[in-house]
C-alpha cells in the first residue's frame, strides 16, 4: 500500500512516502524552495519523494492530509465569538485565508494537485487529525512495540497537549488539553516578549536560558498558570491575549514583569535571560508531571515523544535524566513537518489495519530521507560553475578533511540524503574542531552569521560518549541535552555551553559509517572523538539541500573548505566574487 | 458538497450554532476573497 502524507499551509509544509509501512522518502519544502518554514503547498517535496518511490500520483493508494480544517475553523470561531468584539481584527484577519483556501481544503487541496500534476488521475485524499499525526509520527516508527505518548505543540484543531497509548499497530487516546491552555503557546509568548521570532526563535529562547537566573519561576506558577500535581494546567488568559488579537502577549504580561518586549536585534539583559531560563524551568516541570502521568495511566517503559515541544532537548534531558522510562524515543521531525510522515502512518495503521512490523533500532533510517545527488551530477555542476576543485578518494577525502579540522578551518560537509526535520544530522553539516576557544564565535559570527549566545552541538563517536557525558545514551537525533563531565569541562569549549550542557548527537559504524569513520580518525589524530556540528546553513536560511545551496553558502560565508560526496573545494583556490547575483541571496533574518 | 460536509460535521459535533455565522461568511465570501490576510511575525499561526 502506497500512501503520501501531506502537511502545508501553517508552518514547514512537508510530504512523505510510506509503502507498505516502509518510509521511502520525506522532506520539508523549505529545502526545495529555499524559503525558511515554508507554508506554501509542497509540491517539489511531493515531486521527490514520488520520484524516490518511482511512482506517480495516480499509483497511490491514498494522500492524507495531516489534519482536519473544520475542526481548526470551530475552533477558531469559537474564539472569535467568545471574546468578541475585541477580536473583530482577528476575525477581519483570518476569513480572507480561510474563505479562500483552508475551509474547504479538500478542494483546494485537488485544485493544486491536480494544476501541478495535470496528467494523473487523483487517489482518494483524506483527513487525520492533527494531535493523532503527531502521536502516529512518534510512536509508528519508534522501535517500541507498546509505548506512552505525549504530543505538545502550539496548537492544531483544539488539542495542545495529548497523551495517548501506543500498541501493536493501535494508537488509543487518553487525554487531551485543550487550547487555549497551550505549553507551545506559553513559550512562544515568551520567546516573541525577549524579541525573537515566534515559531522560529523558540530555540534561541532555550539556548539563552543558561544566561539566566531562574528567578521568575514563582510569578510565572502564580500568575500566568495554574499547573496541577499531574501536570495538567491552564493558562491565566489576563496576559495572553493571542485568543482573541494577534499578540501573544499584552501590557498585563509587561507589568508583571516590569519590562517592555524587547526589541528584536537589540541589547540583551540580564532580565531576558532570566526570563528565558524561568519558563524553561517551568516547561521541564510541566513536561516531567506530564511525563509521571503518562508513566502512571500506562505502566509502559517507554514513551514516545511528538510536536514542537519535543524539540525541546533540554526538557527532553530532564525527562531521560529523571529514568520515569526505561526507554525514550523522539520522532526526530518532531513538529509540524514530522506529521506529513504521522498522517500516512495513522492511515495505513488506523484505517487499513495493517500490521506493524518493529524495526531496531527504528523505521527513520536516520532520518536520512531527502534528496541525494549522484556524482556525475555533482561533478557536471562544479564544472559548470568553473568551481576548483578535485575528485578524490574516500579515505583522501577523511585524511584532508581530518587535517583542515586539526588545521582549525571550518569544513562544509556534504554526503548523501539530506536530513529529514531540523536538525543537521551528518549529511548537511558545517563541521569544526571543538578544542579551540574561539570556534563557537567564529561560527556563530562569520559563518552563521546569527547571535554570538548560541550554542554549538557535539557530534561524537556512540563508544567513547559514556567517557565524556553524564547520562550518556544513544542519541542518534541530536534531542537530548546531557552534561559534561567536570574534567571535560574545559577540554571542549565550542561545545559546551554555559551551564556544562551539551546537545549531544551520538554516531554508530552502522548508522553513519562515513562520519563514523572521519570522527574515529579525528580521534585517532587527535585523541578528540568528537567535533562541532551545526547545520550547513546562514542565518534565515533553510538547510542546504543541492550542491548550488551549498556551494553558494560556502562562497557567501568564512567556511574554509567544502566536501561535496568525494569532491574537494578550498576556498582560497575558487575565484568567485560574493557580490556575484548567482551567489547572492537575500534572506530574511529568523 | 463544502455545504453538506459542514453541516454533517456541525450535526456530529453539536455545534449548530456556527450555521449561521458560515452561511454569513459564504455569502460574502466575494467580498472576503479580495481583502488579503496580514503574517504577523508575532503572533503563532493560529489560523
Amino acid at each position: 500500500m502506497k500512501i503520501l502524507g501531506l502537511s502545508a499551509f501553517y508552518h514547514d509544509s512537508a510530504s512523505a512516502l510510506i509503502v507498505d509501512g516502509q518510509v521511502i522518502a520525506a522532506a520539508q519544502e523549505e529545502r526545495f524552495s529555499r524559503k525558511k518554514f515554508d507554508a506554501g503547498f509542497p509540491t517539489q517535496s511531493i515531486k521527490y519523494c514520488l520520484q524516490q518511490g518511482n511512482l506517480n500520483l495516480s499509483n497511490l493508494d491514498e494522500i492524507v492530509y495531516y489534519e482536519k480544517p473544520f475542526l481548526s475553523f470551530e475552533r477558531l470561531l469559537s474564539s472569535i465569538v467568545s471574546t468578541a468584539p475585541h477580536s473583530l481584527l482577528t476575525f477581519l484577519s483570518a476569513m480572507p485565508i480561510w474563505m479562500r483556501e483552508k475551509l474547504d481544503t479538500r478542494s483546494h487541496l485537488t485544485k493544486i494537485l491536480k494544476r501541478d500534476f495535470p496528467e494523473e488521475i487523483l487517489p482518494p485524499l483524506s483527513f487525520s487529525q492533527h494531535h493523532l499525526s503527531h502521536a502516529a509520527a512518534a510512536f509508528y516508527p519508534s522501535p517500541f512495540e507498546s509505548s506512552a505518548i505525549l504530543c505538545l505543540d502550539g496548537v492544531g484543531e483544539w488539542a495542545c497537549t495529548s497523551g495517548w497509548q501506543g500498541q501493536g499497530n493501535n494508537i488509543e487516546s487518553l487525554w487531551e488539553m485543550s487550547f487555549p491552555h497551550s505549553l507551545g503557546l506559553l513559550y512562544s509568548a515568551f520567546t516573541t516578549f525577549c524579541g525573537f521570532k515566534v515559531n522560529s526563535g523558540e530555540y534561541k529562547l532555550m539556548g539563552l536560558a543558561p544566561y539566566g537566573e531562574p528567578c521568575f519561576v514563582d510569578v510565572i506558577l502564580r500568575e500566568l498558570i495554574d499547573l496541577k500535581i499531574d501536570g495538567s494546567f491552564r493558562l491565566n488568559t489576563k496576559y495572553f491575549p493571542f485568543v482573541s488579537s494577534l499578540r501573544m502577549t499584552n501590557q498585563n504580561f509587561a507589568h508583571l514583569f516590569g519590562i517592555n518586549p524587547r526589541e528584536p536585534e537589540s541589547a540583551l539583559p540580564q532580565i531576558y535571560k532570566n526570563l528565558a531560563a524561568s519558563i524553561q524551568k517551568v516547561t521541564e516541570e510541566i513536561m516531567l508531571r506530564l511525563a509521571k502521568t503518562l508513566k502512571k495511566q500506562t505502566g509502559s517503559e517507554n514513551l514516545c515523544l511528538g510536536g514542537g515541544v519535543a524539540l525541546n532537548c533540554v526538557a527532553n534531558g530532564v525527562i531521560a535524566r529523571e529514568k520515569i522510562f526505561k526507554n525514550i524515543w523522539v520522532q526526530p521531525a518532531a513538529g509540524d513537518a514530522g506529521s506529513a510522515l504521522g498522517a500516512a502512518f495513522a492511515s495505513y495503521h488506523l484505517h487499513h489495519k495493517a500490521k506493524r512490523a518493529i524495526q531496531p533500532p527504528d523505521k527513520m533510517r536516520g532520518s536520512f530521507l531527502g534528496p541525494r545527488y549522484d556524482k556525475k551530477s555533482i561533478h557536471d555542476f562544479l564544472q559548470s560553475v568553473d568551481a576548483k576543485f578535485s575528485e578524490l578518494e574516500k579515505s583522501e577525502i577523511l585524511s584532508q578533511t581530518c587535517q583542515d579540522l586539526k588545521d582549525q578551518k571550518i569544513v562544509g560537509w556534504f554526503q548523501g540524503s539530506m536530513e529529514y526535520g531540523p536538525r543537521a544530522l551528518g549529511a548537511r553539516s558545517i563541521l569544526g574542531d571543538p578544542r579551540h576557544p574561539d570556534m563557537q564565535s567564529r561560527m556563530n559570527l562569520k559563518i552563521k552569521f546569527r547571535e554570538s549566545f548560541r550554542p554549538f552541538a557535539p557530534i561524537i563517536l556512540d563508544e567513547r560518549c559514556e567517557e565524556i557525558f553524564k547520562d550518556a545514551f544513544h542519541n542518534p537525533y541530536m534531542l537530548f541535552v546531557t552534561h559534561i563531565k567536570d574534567q571535560y569541562r574545559n577540554s571542549f569549549p565550542a561545545i559546551t555551553h554555559l551551564d556544562g550542557s551539551a546537545r549531544i548527537q551520538t554516531v554508530t559504524q552502522k548508522e553513519n559509517p562515513f562520519l563514523h569513520e572521519l570522527l574515529a580518525r579525528f580521534e585517532k589524530e587527535t585523541g578528540c572523538p568528537l567535533l562541532v556540528n551545526t547545520s550547513f546553513n546562514v542565518r534565515g536560511e533553510p538547510i542546504v539541500c543541492s550542491p548550488e545551496d551549498a556551494l553558494r553558502c560556502f562562497i557567501q560565508t568564512d567556511i574554509d573548505s567544502l566536501v561535496i560526496e568525494n569532491f574537494y573545494l578550498r576556498k582560497q583556490d575558487q575565484t568567485f566574487s560574493r557580490s556575484d547575483k548567482r551567489w547572492s541571496v537575500k534572506l530574511e533574518l529568523d | 458538497m463544502l455545504i453538506q460536509e459542514l453541516w454533517q460535521f456541525m450535526r456530529i459535533r453539536k455545534k449548530y450554532w456556527l450555521f449561521p455565522i458560515i452561511m454569513i461568511l459564504l455569502l460574502f465570501s466575494t467580498l472576503i476573497l479580495f481583502s488579503q490576510t496580514a503574517v504577523l511575525p508575532f503572533v503563532y499561526t493560529l489560523f
